[in-house]
């Protein structure tokens, strides 16, 4: 065997879109209106995906670090501001602060994963570093998006029991804590859920991939194990990053929860906002 | 509004006020901005050992607002609030709050029984020192004829009136100094608000530097339990 996996033509490609015509179909049928949607974003995934390989094929031929740390910031850049999109609510620095929390942590699981686990040379080549950062940034993303959000909605609905306790001599860490808490868990939920079924309910899909392209299946799961790791700890870094960032900036240092900061997406603050 | 001149002395302080002429709680030129809107300014007020003090005025007038003020959960714009001759804001804020109380009008209670929620405050760090206070409770529940059954209800299930008096009685059990109470009986029934007002004021009795602000919409209960009434009005500015 000259190709250690089957490589798939074009062709092939445009085949397997057919598979999706009976959706197409059937939407039509019913009325569901998912028809135009699914043809959007089929397309969509397909010059995404063809536009970075595309892009990838260049990196992986450049040696320059500059160049491959550009990339990775692009990366960062573009999961930080999403980590925000998805909030439902907002306040002052949310964007600044979701952007450290995202490159921080995804920068230094990486950068240590491959600098001491992996250990390509150099240690930054583009073609362990770029897909392994993609993974990570992407949970890190989830985990601060999901754990972001539940901090800033229970600010919002428990105000009145936070500053009961404040009022009754809490200091702020105290009447955050348990808010805190259950966000960092909240953030944590889909990485931990899916770790705990990996292998048994979903396959990973790096994993299918490496087997598919001829890896031992041994070897993958080695690959998969050390990413999961990977994601699960940056996932957890960026959480925690995030949400203390958010405390610090939401509780000020004389024990006041600043509520008026913390804005509801798509409205602007009253004239009259109570601080 | 100027407190201090807006002031008519209504019942004499109680018997203790003598001990210490000098004001525990006072406030000079205190205003606050909301947006671009005073809601209140020029506000001086003092507070003494030993009184109650009853602020009136209509909703949204900023008597609540006023009362965040001093333990600052909303801070000022201008002017500062002493407690003990020092500025407020250079005490630590969970050792100001220990002494000098917020009761929020809308009674705020953790999940649990009643018991957790007496329990509660005890963990913080500036309460480290007070032991578990059983008599201080079951005292209370005497007080409020209350079974002692009442400490294991749980929370989620009291009525508004049931959580003011456990709100109340959380206060009142960590012995602070100066109680700032934002209609505490307001979803009380008549008996209940009673049996509350005469409970604080054998508080108040029972140690000569206390003092209370008592915001209420009831006249007749501020008439009857302030030795001073301040009107409420929004600025003009």
């Amino acid at each position: 065997m000259n190709d250690p996996y089957l490589p798939i033509s074009i062709g092939q490609v445009a085949l397997s879109a057919l598979l999706l015509l009976s959706h197409v179909g059937l939407s039509y049928q019913l009325r569901l209106g998912l028809g135009r949607t699914l043809i959007v974003a089929s397309v969509r995934m397909v010059v995404q995906l063809f536009l970075v390989a595309f892009v990838l094929e260049w990196i992986f031929t450049q040696r320059h670090p500059a160049i491959i740390l550009a990339m990775a910031l692009w990366m960062a850049g573009i999961a930080g501001i999403t980590s925000v999109q998805r909030q439902a609510h907002r306040f002052p620095g949310i964007y600044w602060e979701s952007l450290v929390s995202v490159l921080g942590s995804s920068f230094v699981i990486t950068g240590i994963s491959l600098a001491y686990i992996v250990r390509p040379a150099p240690f930054y080549d583009p073609q362990y570093m770029i897909p392994m950062l993609g993974m990570v940034l992407g949970n890190s993303l989830n985990g601060i998006s999901i754990g972001l959000d539940r901090f800033l909605s229970d600010l919002r609905t428990r105000k009145d029991w936070i500053e009961t306790i404040l009022a009754l001599g809490a200091t702020r860490w105290e009447a955050a804590h348990e808010i805190i808490r259950n966000a960092i868990r909240t953030g944590l939920i889909p990485t931990i859920n899916s770790m705990v079924v990996m292998g048994v309910v979903s396959l990973p899909g790096m994993m299918t991939g490496q087997i598919l392209a001829g890896a031992r299946p041994a070897d993958a799961v080695r690959y998969q194990i050390v990413i999961v790791f990977m994601i699960t700890a940056a996932a957890a870094l960026g959480t925690f990053g995030s949400i203390m960032l958010a405390y610090r900036r939401l509780f000020s240092p004389d024990h006041r929860l600043k509520s008026e900061l913390i804005l509801v997406k798509g409205t602007t603050p009253a004239q009259d906002t109570k601080p | 509004m100027t407190c201090t001149r807006a002031a008519r002395r209504k019942r004499p302080p109680s018997t203790h006020t003598v001990v210490n002429p000098n004001p525990i709680l006072e406030g000079q030129n205190l205003g606050l901005l909301l947006g671009r809107r005073w809601l209140w300014r020029n506000l001086s007020f003092s507070l003494f050992p030993g009184e109650i003090v009853g602020i009136r005025g209509r909703s949204g007038s900023g008597k609540s607002m006023f009362l965040r003020s001093i333990v600052g959960l909303t801070p000022l714009t201008e002017g500062t609030v002493r407690y003990q001759n020092r500025p407020c804001p250079d005490w630590h804020a969970p050792h100001l709050r220990a002494q000098v109380m917020l009761l929020p009008q809308k009674a705020s209670l953790t999940h649990g029984t009643v018991q957790d929620n007496l329990d509660l405050a005890r963990r913080f760090q500036v309460h480290h020192d007070r032991g578990t206070d059983a008599l201080t409770a079951i005292q209370m529940l005497e007080d409020f004829n209350l079974p002692e059954a009442f400490l294991q209800r749980n929370a989620e299930t009291l009525s508004g009136g049931e959580g003011q008096i456990v709100a109340l009685m959380r206060a009142l059990q960590l012995h602070p100094q100066i109680l700032l109470l934002d209609e505490p009986t307001s979803s009380m029934d008549p008996h209940s608000a009673d049996t509350a007002e005469r409970r604080l004021r054998k508080w108040l009795d029972e140690h000569p530097d206390r003092a209370i602000l008592w915001i209420s919409h009831d006249p007749d209960r501020l008439e009857r339990v302030s030795s001073r009434q301040w009107p409420f009005e929004d600025s003009t500015e």
